[in-house]
């Protein structure tokens, strides 16, 4: 059975970027979210094996969202996607819980070597 | 990977971002201290990076990428962004929006203003933070003392006496790794869970700053022999090519020595140092240890704090998180439908009425919901006239900047709505309002002073409705419309005979403004005069079942009244009867109805004219105008549609009036298109086609032309 993953980002442009190439790779995006909140409510909803995550988001960043998901589910695998220079917030990020991180603009296949490295 | 797909989206997104950027950056400018504003702004410039890079965009994701990396400085708040690093800041928005509109490959000129502009944010960043690199300096330079050197002796000597391992580590990352510093934070994250790092090269704080190639080496004391777990959890970590564990023994000398030399600053490193009591005899180890890596993150935040999330939550962010996209033509279809049911509808009502009860309430039913059905469908069309407005506030600031009059541009009803065909080519006209408004309305300061007014021009922009209509008004508090003035040049350039002109009022000598070919400014500036004046505001207005009008008192102010049709799609025409055939005539540009006794009717050079109330009106019959046929004049009291289009009026004879009809407009198709005089046609109720008379095009035609048309009287 392929993985499930929740794709979370404020722009549409890149959810359906991550989406296709996900898809492409063998996993099936199960929801998107366009904030924080909004993709915690779906990880509680769906479970997904794995939530990418924007952090720079309106409602609620992804630190926040990271924390909230990490409380409901201690298991959570979440990889934080983020453009370059946020280094800060990406340290914070990893420190909230989560596994990795992807640099966008990402090369497919480093997003499936990430991805494939948390087991995800 | 293939990004073309993505293309539109990202353009239709990139545009809104780019709106919210020029609007940010003007509330900044009124007030610097607005950290919310800066951060929204930051966290759209760094959106639009993202996607710019993921499409490959490489001087759109440059410019973003330069422009984020110089608001960092201010994000914290520790300065504030002054009038000069916004217009760098403006400038930088500029030369992103101009690298947007072919994204794909940038001129070379482009590239250029954008490295002249990146040289002065430079400097600038350099001019202002010398004190503080200076003062990080003075630290590091501390950092490299023997204090700390000395300590981390003591802590492998202590390691050695308690039996654990100290050993050095060389990691490897990929070759193009993005972000090496939050890689090698999460590589020492995991040393700080087995052990502790004693000392790194190069240091921890070049590692930070990625003053690295793809690989750093730790001397790093284990605190178990759990050489493999270390390596399986660094090699986890993405990007991480390699990891090479050496115990800190005599064999690991030789290779490293070599190595070590390469780094010529470091080159003292523990290299030479095998044995743990040399190590603490000597006192060139430069570097100091990596400390507890709960310090990091403030280490690495030096600058910019980490952003307040709750302050993100801008109304603008919001606004675009509830937004839908849908294709433009997939509403007008919508619509369209709707305007066929809308027409079944009345048919229905018609044929169905007295069959039976059940019908007749059934029907009703199917009424209201298609009335509701409707005005839901015209809703999706109308958006916020806020789209145009948004750009004027930037706009007017640049035109401030460039021509040193002070202005303030206040806005008001921008969230009135209308249909978005009209939204978008009201942009046109509205621009030329207001550059005109700026241009020849507001005085510069000294003028201004002088006539004892404040020294700061206002121009107001109010957009309401008004019944069926929005009304959008553009006001200056500035010199004013001079009639006389405007009456002689029109009369210079052959728009009007002085006699003509003698007989107008002042308002109407105003109104010449619109005339085609008139233009008051002596001089042609890249503001508002290039010959096409206020006419082309007028047809652009009239094009959308529009009109405007000028209102001016000399030396106080000038007003610009434009009235719109909520929406094209829908209009309210006359029916009237010419030659037998139904005619819809759009009624804002009828002037009035009359019956006229035939002997009203004068005739100037075989021209029939009308001579209503000391005014002298040319008549046509509305069918042969057209050109679809002769029409006789009705025997007996006359019906005549006066209409104003085109700054001109005349007198239309028809058969009959028909009444009062709320049409659908249909398209002609392409084969009909450009017919003149006819602006589309519709389906009535009862399922006959009428077309709509283009008043304004018929008059506009020229009066020549007009003429020309016999008219049987």
């Amino acid at each position: 059975m392929s993985k499930t993953v929740l794709v979370v980002d404020d722009t549409a442009f890149m959810r359906m970027t991550l989406k296709n190439m996900l898809e492409k790779n063998g996993y099936e995006v199960v929801g998107e979210g366009e904030d924080g909140a909004k993709g915690v409510d779906l990880y509680k909803q769906l479970k997904p094996s794995l939530v990418t995550m924007d952090i720079t988001m309106p409602n609620m960043d992804g630190i926040t969202a990271i924390k909230e998901i990490l409380s409901f589910d201690p298991d959570a695998t979440v990889v934080v996607v983020s453009a370059m220079g946020q280094k800060s917030l990406v340290i914070e990020a990893l420190n909230a819980g989560a596994k990795d991180f992807v640099v966008k603009p990402f090369q497919p296949d480093r997003i499936a070597e990430a991805l494939a490295k948390i087991g995800g | 990977m293939d990004t073309s797909q993505y293309a539109e989206l990202f353009q239709a997104e990139a545009a809104e971002y780019m709106q919210v950027l020029n609007q940010c950056l003007l509330s900044l400018e009124k007030n610097p201290r607005d950290r919310e504003e800066l951060q929204e702004a930051f966290r759209v410039v760094h959106s639009l990076k993202g996607m710019a890079g993921t499409m490959g965009y490489q001087h759109v994701t440059n410019i973003a990428h330069g422009l984020e990396n110089f608001m960092e400085d201010f994000k914290s708040g520790e300065r504030e962004p002054g009038p000069e690093i916004l217009d760098l800041l403006f400038e930088a928005v500029d030369l992103l929006q101009l690298s947007l509109e072919n994204p794909e490959e940038s001129k070379p000129e482009e590239r250029e203003q954008w490295d002249n502009l990146l040289e002065k944010m430079k400097k600038y960043q350099e001019g202002e933070s010398t004190e503080e690199s200076s003062v990080e300096d003075d630290i590091s330079d501390q950092d490299h003392g023997l204090e700390l050197g000395v300590m981390d002796q003591e802590i492998i000597r202590q390691a050695r006496e308690k039996g654990h391992s100290p050993c050095q580590v060389t990691v490897c990352l990929r070759p193009g790794t993005m972000m090496k510093a939050v890689r090698v934070y999460m590589i020492f994250k995991v040393f700080e869970e087995f052990g502790e790092v004693v000392l790194s090269e190069p240091a921890q704080q070049d590692l930070e700053e990625e003053k690295f190639e793809h690989s750093f080496r730790v001397l790093f004391v284990l605190q178990d022999d759990n050489y493999d777990l270390v390596k399986e959890k660094i090699l986890q970590i993405s990007d991480v090519e390699n990891i090479e564990i050496i115990t800190w023994k005599s064999e690991a000398e030789s290779t490293r020595s070599e190595e070590a030399v390469k780094n010529k600053d470091k080159k003292e490193m523990v290299s030479k140092n095998v044995e743990e009591t040399e190590l603490s005899a000597q006192s060139e180890v430069k570097e100091p240890a990596a400390r507890a890596a709960g310090e990091d993150p403030e280490k690495t935040a030096k600058g910019s704090d980490p952003v307040p999330v709750a302050a993100e939550q801008s109304q603008v962010a919001k606004a675009i998180d509830k937004m839908v996209r849908v294709e433009t033509q997939k509403l007008d279809d919508l619509v369209n439908l709707v305007g066929e049911m809308v027409v079944a509808r009345t048919r229905i009502t018609e044929i169905g009425r007295g069959f039976n009860e059940d019908l007749d309430s059934t029907i009703d039913q199917l009424k209201r919901s298609i009335t509701d059905l409707q005005d839901t469908a015209m809703g999706l069309r109308m958006v916020p006239i806020k789209q145009v407005f948004d750009r004027f506030p930037r706009m007017v600031r640049d035109l401030c900047r460039g021509k040193g009059k002070q202005v303030q541009l206040y806005i008001s009803g921008e969230e009135t709505e209308l249909d978005r065909s009209i939204i978008n080519k009201l942009s046109d006209p509205l621009v030329h309002l207001l550059r005109n408004s700026f241009d020849h309305g507001i005085e510069s300061p000294e003028d201004r002073k002088k006539k004892g007014k404040s020294p700061e021009g206002s121009i107001y922009l109010q957009a309401c409705h008004e019944g069926n209509q929005v009304v959008i008004t553009v006001e200056d508090d500035g010199a004013g419309i001079d009639p006389e003035r405007i009456g002689r040049a029109a009369v210079k350039k052959g728009v009007i005979s002085k006699a003509e002109l003698d007989q107008l009022s002042d308002e109407d000598k105003i109104s010449l403004i619109f005339f085609n070919g008139f233009s008051t400014s002596a001089e042609v500036t890249d503001v508002s005069g290039r010959g096409v004046g206020m006419d082309a505001v007028r047809n652009s207005i009239e094009a959308l079942h529009g009109n405007v009008e000028v209102f001016s008192e000399i030396g106080v102010k000038t007003r610009f009244v434009m009235r719109l049709p909520l929406t094209l799609a829908i209009i309210k025409t006359l029916l009237v009867k010419s030659a037998g055939q139904l005619y819809a005539i759009p009624v804002e540009v009828i002037k009035e109805n009359v019956y006229l006794g035939r002997e009203e009717i004068k005739s100037i050079r075989t021209n029939p004219v009308v001579n209503l109330r000391g005014e002298v009106i040319a008549l046509y019959t509305l069918s042969s105008l057209l050109g679809f046929g002769f029409s006789e004049m009705p025997e007996g009291d006359c019906p005549l549609v006066i209409v104003e289009a085109a700054n001109r009026k005349a007198g239309f004879v028809v058969d009959d009036f028909v009444g009062q009809q709320e049409i659908m407009i249909k398209s002609l198709g392409s084969y009909l298109k450009g017919l003149k005089g006819i602006a589309g046609a519709t389906v009535l109720g009862d399922g006959s086609v009428t077309l709509i008379v283009d008043v304004a095009g018929l008059l506009s035609e020229g009066r020549d032309k007009i003429e020309q048309n016999s008219f049987s009287g």
